[in-house]
């Protein structure tokens, strides 16, 4: 880039030039109207021409009024009598450059305040023009990265400069974030440069800096400092926005709490109700009771046990997803694997041949938690033996449709009631007709299914099949090995 | 002459240890238990047991430290007993050698029959470990003439599935974990290789299970490894 100097010089130069040009220019008119008898009178207005031509191009005053004293100079030699010397013996002729000067002087003096306004309007309206532009291209960002990028883009198109903009931690932040342009800058470059605080309506957001020798100073320090106005603006929006999201999970999460806590209160009560009543009477009883009601006691106990570390497990995993953060260990896993693991967990007190398995035809490759998964499949298909009635045959499928890993449970059972279906998964529903076991909610095993599903990026679903029975669905997004 | 089997039991909740201690006397088994770390590697010093059912979450030691020191001396077969909240610490644990693991809650009979792999596996740790042909049901791996055979038909694996499952069968009775996989069979480690083992073993199974919805040889346990069926005799 050229100096400040170099720019004036050129500038001189150049308008010194014009000024002979236009000197030369006019006398040589002047001489051609002479020749034709045009009056000398007349003649000194094509010189008053030239000076207002010269003040136009030099954008000033003061070469106007040195093309008006070399014009008199000129004038005085070529046209005044005695001709060809600087001498004037026509008083009229004094009188006549007197106020040639004098109007000179006064419509030079217009004319350069007359573009001074100009261009101070046409700067005015530029300027008026780029905030316009900022405020209109920071109103569809999102994402405070993004702000912040765009924010940066137009701190070197101003300055020049390289610049650095740091943004203190938020609430839910442990550190701020740095940004620079260009990103390989060293971040000595601005130590002890220039910084102005980003400030919004209520706090502090950060600091945007620039190296000690940044141009920033004048009109750009302005347009820098109404580019950071705007964009501590939008941060304010953005940063509002995050806590309202913030506040939405916390709502969320503790309405899962709330649910875990209802049934806490339903599903384990009743079990343990059970197995402390079983365990009293057993003991109060020992000697008047037969073998064979003790081993019924003992039967149900292991069974309400059995089911009490279901539950336990199912809330324990509640509570690994709705923690506010889903702590979820994601791996490949095959289907087949999730699928065999999940069979194996049953009771053993289930009957294997009410159970049909079959596997997808090709390898097909799942990323998921898989004790989470294995979980779902686990719930979905306890849930078609505890609830479809003692006979009904259960399937468990799966499959590759459309891109997309499918597990499906399914029996020929009793079905689901058409009044909860939509429910199902709504945490703590109870079936309430058919099923052997009318005490126990499945809601909170369904909508823990559905909890666990939906942060793997799947779907589930629940529908009765066309011929009777209850239809479970999971699609995962997964891949063909 | 019965050959009583002596258990440690390093356990610290003094319920779980007394109702394993129960059970396990019923069944003719000599127990022993510590309450911390320190006391288990002293008794097993001492009292050099067959087996040893370790819990993972003791006041004063890391499980997998106490896994290490007993390692540098013993092939002793571990048993870790792991609540929900250790699962990283199990599969540390099986990763530093230890052999099988039973989460909490578990039934006595899970515990019983991981007790039982682990006393088969004290007999084939015994010196005439490498055997030429390994014989698991119907399923026959003659590992000189790198022939498969189930129920007398060949059964033709590609050379990756074939060192994966003599891998497993060398291995049988013990969890393997995805690591230890990783590590022994493909030789390195790359972002591609977990999913690598899902595929081959899922190709593997279809090859060797007589029903692949109902595995009988290779059992999966899911989020940390695989387990190869007993070897017969």
């Amino acid at each position: 880039m050229k100096s400040k100097k170099e720019h004036l010089a050129l500038y001189h130069t150049k308008c010194i030039l014009a000024v002979l040009v236009i000197c030369f220019s006019t006398t040589m008119i002047s001489l051609l109207l002479k020749r034709i008898g045009v009056e000398k009178e007349n003649l000194l207005m094509v010189s008053l021409v030239g000076v207002l031509v010269s003040t136009v191009i030099s954008k000033g005053f003061t070469y106007g009024i040195l093309t008006s004293v070399l014009s008199i100079f000129t004038f005085n030699y070529f046209f005044t009598e005695p001709l060809h010397t600087f001498a004037i013996s026509d008083r009229q002729d004094i009188l006549l450059l007197l106020f040639f000067s004098i109007a000179a002087v006064i419509s030079g003096l217009l004319s350069s305040n007359f573009q001074k306004q100009t261009i101070i309007a046409r700067e005015n309206g530029a300027n008026a023009q780029l905030l316009y532009e900022v405020t209109k291209s920071y109103l569809n960002l999102s994402g405070v990265d993004e702000i912040v990028q765009h924010t940066l883009n137009y701190m070197t198109q101003v300055t020049g400069a390289p610049c650095m903009i740091q943004l203190l931690p938020t609430k839910y932040e442990k550190e701020g974030k740095n940004f620079k342009i260009p990103e390989d800058v060293e971040p000595e470059v601005f130590e002890e440069g220039k910084e102005y605080s980003i400030r919004g309506l209520t706090s502090k957001h950060g600091v945007v800096r620039f190296p000690i020798d940044a141009a920033c100073t004048g009109k750009a320090e302005r347009m820098v400092q109404s580019i950071i106005y705007h964009m501590a603006l939008v941060l304010d929006r953005e940063y509002m926005y995050l806590e309202q999201e913030h506040i939405k999970l916390e709502m969320e999460s503790e309405q899962l709490k709330s649910t875990l806590l209802r049934s806490i209160s339903h599903d384990l009560r009743t079990p343990l109700t059970e197995i402390s009543g079983a365990g009293n009477l057993i003991a109060e009883n020992l000697d008047s009771m037969s073998r064979k009601e003790i081993g019924k006691f003992i039967h149900d106990i292991n069974t309400e046990a059995e089911w009490l570390t279901l539950t336990v497990q199912n809330i324990l995993n509640m509570t690994r997803i709705s923690d506010g953060k889903l702590n979820i260990e994601k791996e490949y896993e095959s289907m087949d694997d999730l699928m065999t693991q999940a069979v194996s967990q049953l009771s053993s007190s289930y009957a294997s041949e009410r159970l049909c398995v079959s596997l997808p035809d090709k390898i097909v490759l799942v990323c998921v938690d898989g004790t989470l998964m294995v979980q779902v499949l686990h719930n979905l298909i306890d849930n078609a033996y505890k609830h479809s009635g003692e006979q009904s045959k259960i399937t468990f499928s799966g499959s590759y449709v459309d891109g997309k890993a499918c597990f499906c449970v399914s029996d020929n059972g009793c079905g689901i009631e058409p009044a909860i279906l939509p429910h199902v998964f709504e945490g703590f529903v109870t079936m309430s007709t058919g099923a052997h076991d009318k005490k126990r909610g499945v809601g909170l095993g369904l909508s823990i299914c559905q909890a666990i599903v939906t942060a793997h990026g799947g779907t589930i679903q629940a529908e009765n099949n066309p011929e009777g029975g209850a239809k479970f669905t999971v699609f995962l997004p997964g891949d063909i090995a | 002459m019965i050959d009583v089997k002596k258990i440690l039991i390093i356990e610290d909740d003094v319920k779980i240890a007394s109702f394993m201690e129960l059970s396990l006397k019923t069944q003719d088994y000599d127990v022993e238990i510590e309450k911390t770390g320190k006391a288990g590697i002293l008794a097993f010093c001492n009292s050099m047991p067959d087996i040893i059912l370790l819990d993972l979450g003791l006041p004063d030691m890391e499980g997998i430290d106490i896994i290490q020191e007993i390692r540098k001396v013993s092939e002793v077969p571990i048993i870790v007993v792991s609540a929900r909240e250790f699962e990283k610490d199990k599969i540390a644990a099986l990763d530093a050698g230890a052999n099988d693991y039973v989460t909490k809650p578990f039934s006595m009979g899970e515990l019983s029959a991981r007790i039982r792999v682990a006393e088969r596996y004290l007999l084939k740790a015994s010196p005439a470990a490498e055997e030429k042909v390994l014989k698991f049901d119907d399923l026959i791996i003659d590992t000189e003439r790198r022939i498969i055979t189930l129920k007398q038909q060949e059964i033709h694996l590609t050379p990756l599935e074939y060192k994966l499952l003599l891998y497993l069968a060398k291995n049988s009775g013990k969890v393997v974990t995805h690591n230890q996989i990783l590590k022994e069979v493909w030789g390195y480690m790359d972002e591609d290789a977990a999913k690598n083992i899902r595929v081959c073993m899922a190709g593997l199974r279809r090859k060797i299970e007589p029903d692949s919805t109902h595995p009988h040889y290779i059992m999966t346990e899911i989020g940390v490894g695989y387990r190869f069926a007993q070897q017969t005799r």
